[in-house]
């Protein structure tokens, strides 16, 4: 199911629990390091590159590389569309979680 | 949860906690940043209007042109801290907090320009700056607090 802007909206490549928390992680800032990603996760730097390979073929993510002293440090931000979709998963987890209890 | 991430039998009230976890992961960096960091990335603040207390036109433009690179390093110093950037006016609770602080410090560098200019008084330039430095520090303070707890609550 696609993401829209106008409500909540299930995502199967953010539903993903560290693909979830890398989103919860990005959505708030505009970018951050792979090192502080893959710290936050708990995960490899293997795992924490396959992630974030599904969520920039689904186009929610972009990965740039900075120079930084004598090293290249790679960054993550979540695009416009991929803010979109999460929000909406969110949104939509929100909203089964409240039909649920009712 | 498995390391690969996996959604099977990933209940919403789990993926929610998920999403809680990012943004503590978050609110974390920012809370730990120490309040003399915010100071110090107040200092050009202050510095470029202490700097206009400078009687030699010369100096004050070279002092000037000094400072302004530092304002690029304050940048990448919370750059490093937070690892990663984040917007000041990005949208949330921080961005009312972050206009007003910006209409402040303007009335604060226009209202010490027209005192100075009055009192015909350099050591006005030099307060103005003070002050800018205690806005600019408190501001970063008030603004990292915001954040975090805007991360720490609405889900």
């Amino acid at each position: 199911m696609s993401a829209t802007a106008a409500g909540p909206a299930f995502d199967a490549v953010i539903h993903a629990p560290n693909r979830l928390q890398l989103c919860a992680m990005l959505a708030p800032v505009s970018d951050v390091d792979f090192a502080v990603l893959r710290e936050g996760l708990g995960v490899s730097d293997s795992v924490l590159s396959k992630h974030l390979k599904v969520l920039e073929e689904a186009g929610y993510v972009e990965l740039t590389k900075r120079p930084l002293a004598s090293k290249v440090r790679t960054r993550a931000r979540l695009t416009p569309a991929g803010r979109a979709a999460f929000a909406a998963h969110v949104a939509e987890l929100q909203r089964v979680i409240a039909a649920a209890q009712v | 949860m498995d390391e690969q991430g996996t959604t099977d039998s990933l209940s919403p009230q789990d993926a929610l906690a998920a999403v809680r976890a990012g943004r503590e992961s978050a609110a974390a960096r920012v809370a730990s940043i120490p309040w003399w960091y915010h100071a110090l990335a107040a200092l050009p603040l202050g510095g470029l209007l202490a700097s206009q207390a400078l009687s030699d036109g010369t100096v004050r433009i070279i002092t000037v042109l000094a400072i302004v690179p530092c304002l690029t390093l304050v940048g990448a110093l919370y750059s490093r801290a937070l690892g990663g950037d984040v917007d000041g006016f990005r949208r949330g609770r921080t961005r009312p907090l972050a206009w007003s602080t910006l209409v402040l410090v303007i009335a604060l560098a226009l209202g010490t320009v027209v005192t100075a200019s009055a009192l015909d008084s350099g050591a006005v330039y030099v307060a103005g700056g003070l002050v800018a430095v205690v806005v600019g520090t408190a501001y970063g303070v008030v603004w990292s607090r915001v954040y975090a707890a805007e991360m720490r609550s609405g889900l």
